[in-house]
């Protein structure tokens, strides 16, 4: 095998990579062949003590598929960070509020439905009923969603 | 000898060699596969990720006749990293000796 078959093969080898660093690689070969060259050893001889030139590519290759998986691991790791802070200030946040529209609702409730009546007119007591009900809506609304963040702060740590 | 094992040494061993002084690819190459008898097309690949790693640093620099020729110097990094796998190596080989002793009466 000489020079020109050994670039071209390597080269050929290390196709899963991106041009730029598949030049690098063939400029670090071309100037060994140019110091063996200067060194008075043949291409061939040269050759011979580089290996097969699937050797040489398969270690370019192997690390590159192996720092993908690294980098694609750590990317995972930030994504599933910030899903759990998230969640977490969904739950911090809602729970307080959930709270506070049920004592809100509870206390529209007594007010409409017994105080009011007794001196106001029933259209206004409608009226109380209904706002109250609404109320009494957004507090379950916000209920559900402090569960589900709490849930799912849950299933983060268990993963 | 296992070709895994090796590559480990063969790290070990092209850190070593920058210890004492800046070297070209192809000295390195030339030094490492003779001395080791590994293919020295394997040290390529293997300078190429102490590099990425941050063990060593590349630079140019113009060579006597022709082209300038590639260096390699080490970083502070790198003599860590040395430190780190000589321990590892000595340990290692103190334990082999020892079973080698042991088991092998």
């Amino acid at each position: 095998m000489n020079k020109a078959d050994f670039l071209n093969e390597l080269y050929a080898y290390l196709s899963p990579l991106p041009k730029k660093e598949r030049l690098e690689i063939i400029s670090d070969f071309r100037e060994h062949f140019r110091e063996g060259a200067a060194d008075s050893k043949s291409e061939e001889q040269i050759c011979r003590e580089l290996g097969s030139p699937l050797e040489c590519a398969a270690q370019y290759v192997g690390e590159e598929v192996f720092e993908n998986f690294r980098k694609g691991r750590a990317k995972r790791k930030k994504l599933w960070t910030a899903a759990f802070v998230f969640n977490l200030i969904q739950a911090v946040i809602s729970l307080p509020v959930t709270v506070a529209l049920f004592a809100a609702a509870l206390f529209m409730g007594v007010l409409f439905a017994f105080v009011i009546p007794a001196v106001s007119s029933a259209a206004f007591t409608v009226f109380g009923v209904s706002s109250t009900l609404a109320v009494l809506f957004l507090g379950i609304v916000t209920l559900l969603l402090s569960i589900d963040g709490i849930r799912d702060c849950i299933k983060n740590i268990n993963k | 000898m296992n070709t895994q094992f090796k590559k480990g040494v063969l790290e070990l061993c092209a850190l070593t060699l920058l210890l004492g002084g800046d070297r070209y690819g192809y000295e390195l190459a030339d030094m490492l596969g003779k001395r080791l008898a590994v293919s020295e097309g394997a040290v390529y690949p293997l300078l190429k990720r102490l590099l990425s790693d941050g063990f060593f640093e590349a630079y140019l620099r113009e060579s006597p006749s022709g082209p300038a020729r590639k260096y390699y110097r080490i970083t502070l990094k790198g003599r860590d990293r040395q430190k780190q796998l000589l321990e590892q190596w000595n340990e290692f080989s103190r334990e082999v000796n020892i079973f080698l002793e042991e088991e092998g009466k």
